[in-house]
């Protein structure tokens, strides 16, 4: 009867879809984040996911944080997949969104520190001050001792192999 | 900074990858600044970028995030909930009280905790079987199907073998048996309908319905829920205890058959392989290509496929296909079909009409198709309504309370017992001219010039009759010769595109000649 008393409730209470969205939005946006990588997006994808949920369901309040995660992945992937020339799928993106049911080692932090282990010792440290500790390019050349130039190639060529590497585990997977 | 589209082009991928890491640093949305699209390689980049970014802590939202995030659901409440009226309250109290004393009466808690298990599905694996009885019991199965569903994508495995796919990029078929993969148009998909859940958990919920017991489907236990639609046979569901999910559907006896629709297996929220909404086209298979269409992503790359210059609304689409003669807007559930205009629009007997700067709009439940600088627009799905009016913003709806009977000059009564019996031999696949105002003015009329009955061909012909307005529950139906001159309609036992229609009255001819010619 509780329960029923609260699905009566929530129809006369606008209180209730405000709880629900502020007790939501912090965890989907750190789960949108994850994949996006930067802040301006990560709230673009957010809002839009509620904006879709709040226009097609009369009671978004019954819906899992679950949901609300399928949506903004299937937003995210619309999004990438319009800004390319083809429509084919990139496995690395694919990679990125999979979903919270589905294994994928690509955003375990082990899995990457052991992809970047395997590359050369100046490609570990350009990722490293390039990526996590978001230095420029003019910063990582001076702590670096290079030019802009040869930061720039150094960066391309850990980049590439990076991805070389992650292709090749994706692959393993996918036989496994 | 927005990149230049032109400097882009000219840039080596080490250039571009430089400047996709600094939009990174600064929060920014790499693809925001780019104008032209990225290839695959450009794409494998960025993805490991943010691989190796998803290393550090995710960086806090502005402060303002939550209060837009709030305004939005404020916007919905304000559009879709008003205040409680005392009415509302009045019948909200009744429902309480019906839930507190006849749970099982009315078996809408039941129902409810189904839509909501439904809701918080984010993907499922199952098998369904399809079986038919007929009237002297004998039983067998039409087809069993294996069903992956996550959000807009799906794959079926029928038991022979015959494998249907939509990833929502693209549709084929696996065929076995011809050892051939054919590749569909990915929209508009009407197969998705046949086994969607949502669909059937929001028809239980439009219908009247009450448990009726406990039983055992395929091994899970679940409620027995009798559904009544207005005017038409029962049907029954079985949902499941535990889960709360649909597990059967058995139709009404329709023409001596009953077919029911059981999951045999039914897992919600599991692991699916992406290999299954994968094409990959397995060896000696031969490709068929069906007249698929091609993604684009411009409308003037749409217009040079298709060989026309189509309208657009103002909400992008998620995807657009072009084909010859032919562009499809995707939008999800909703899809936009514009095709060039090749002759006037009749509107089907059944559909309701609106107006676009007095042009006729036909409307069959959520679609809604008509003509516009000489192309025929066709919008299907939940947007309908949104999307045609960015595309016409004059667009006006039936008004569905014009009480057209009290305008007619002679009133008909119609035989309510008479009428809910035509409805059920409609819903049976019987009389189907029925749904149709014309034809059932067509038959009034002539049966008044001869009431013996229609030996040969009618009297008054069908090319007399002309819809002056439908509504969707009440039309009106001139008629250019005989003794009748007006014929009022209306759907007295169910007013969804179902429903029969019955002439409620009419105006005679010989009132006119009657009448001084001022």
């Amino acid at each position: 009867m509780k329960k029923l008393k609260q699905l009566l409730n929530f129809k006369t209470n606008e209180k209730q879809l405000s709880l629900w969205c502020n007790q939501t939005w912090p965890e989907l946006y750190r789960y949108i984040y994850n994949r996006v990588q930067n802040r301006e997006e990560a709230e673009d994808v957010t809002q839009e996911t509620y904006m879709k949920i709040l226009a097609k369901y009369s009671y978004p309040e019954l819906l899992s944080i679950a949901y609300l995660k399928t949506t903004a992945l299937n937003i995210i992937r619309d999004r990438w997949r319009r800004k390319r020339t083809s429509g084919t799928q990139v496995p690395l993106e694919e990679a990125l969104l999979a979903g919270e049911n589905e294994i994928s080692k690509v955003l375990d932090s082990t899995y990457i520190e052991e992809a970047l282990r395997q590359l050369p010792k100046d490609q570990q440290t350009v990722l490293e001050l390039r990526l996590i500790n978001s230095y420029s390019r003019a910063e990582t050349a001076q702590k670096m001792n290079k030019s802009e130039d040869a930061i720039r190639g150094l960066q391309y060529r850990a980049i590439r192999k990076l991805r070389e590497l992650m292709l090749n585990n994706l692959k393993e997977e996918n036989r496994t | 900074m927005r990149y230049n589209s032109n400097k882009l082009k000219h840039q080596t991928t080490e250039e571009i990858l430089d400047l996709m890491i600094d939009t990174l640093n600064k929060e920014e949305d790499p693809l925001k600044k780019i104008t032209p699209p990225v290839g695959v390689e450009e794409s494998e980049i960025i993805a490991t970028v943010r691989t190796v970014k998803s290393m550090k802590e995710p960086q806090a939202p502005n402060p303002d995030l939550g209060e837009k995030i709030n305004k939005l659901a404020s916007q919905k409440w304000q559009r879709q909930r008003k205040p409680l009226k005392l009415g509302t309250l009045a019948a909200g109290i009744i429902v309480l009280l019906a839930l507190i004393l006849g749970k099982s009466l009315w078996g809408g808690d039941v129902v409810l905790a189904m839509e909501k298990a439904v809701l918080n599905l984010s993907n499922y694996y199952g098998t369904l079987e399809i079986r038919t009885q007929n009237a002297v019991g004998e039983e067998w199965m039409v087809r069993r199907l294996e069903i992956w569903s996550e959000g807009e994508k799906y794959a079926l495995r029928d038991n022979n073998g015959l494998m249907t796919v939509n990833n929502g990029e693209q549709k084929w078929q696996l065929k076995p048996e011809k050892r051939e993969v054919t590749l569909l148009p990915p929209v508009p998909d009407y197969t998705q309908k046949s086994f969607d859940l949502k669909d059937e958990a929001e028809r239980a919920k439009k219908y009247p319905h009450s448990i009726e017991g406990r039983e055992n489907i395929a091994g899970r236990e679940a409620l027995r829920v009798k559904i009544s639609p207005p005017g038409g046979d029962p049907y029954h569901l079985w949902i499941d205890v535990e889960t709360n999910l649909p597990l059967q559907l058995r139709t009404a006896v329709q023409n001596a058959l009953q077919t029911t629709y059981t999951f045999v297996s039914l897992k919600p929220n599991v692991q699916i392989q992406p290999h299954i909404f994968t094409l990959k086209v397995p060896d000696g298979y031969q490709v068929v290509e069906e007249n698929t269409g091609q993604l684009v992503y411009s409308l003037k790359e749409a217009s040079e496929i298709s060989g026309f210059v189509p309208v657009a609304p103002h909400d992008s689409p998620y995807r657009i296909y072009a084909f010859a003669g032919k562009i499809v807007f995707d939008y999800g559930k909703t899809t936009i079909v514009e095709t060039p205009a090749e002759k006037p629009l009749k509107i089907a007997g059944q559909g309701a009409w609106g107006q676009i700067d007095g042009q006729p709009v036909e409307i069959i439940q959520d679609r809604l198709r008509w003509q516009q600088q000489d192309l025929e627009i066709t919008i299907e799905g939940p947007l309908s309504v949104k999307l045609a009016r960015q595309l016409a913003p004059n667009l006006i709806l039936p008004d569905k309370n014009l009480d057209l009977a009290k305008k007619a000059q002679v009133k008909v009564e119609v035989n309510m017992e008479i009428a809910q019996a035509e409805q059920k031999q409609v819903d049976a696949g019987h009389a189907p001219w029925q749904l149709d105002p014309l034809f059932v003015s067509h038959v009034f009329v002539n049966l008044q010039v001869t009431p013996e009955g229609i030996v040969g061909e009618p009297k008054i012909p069908y090319s007399a009759f002309k819809i002056e307005a439908n509504t969707g529950v009440e039309a009106l139906v001139s008629v250019g010769e005989g003794p009748i001159r007006k014929v009022y309609l209306k759907k007295l036992v169910r007013e969804d595109e179902s429903g029969i229609w019955s002439v409620i009255g009419y105006d005679s001819s010989k009132d006119d000649e009657n009448k001084p010619a001022w």
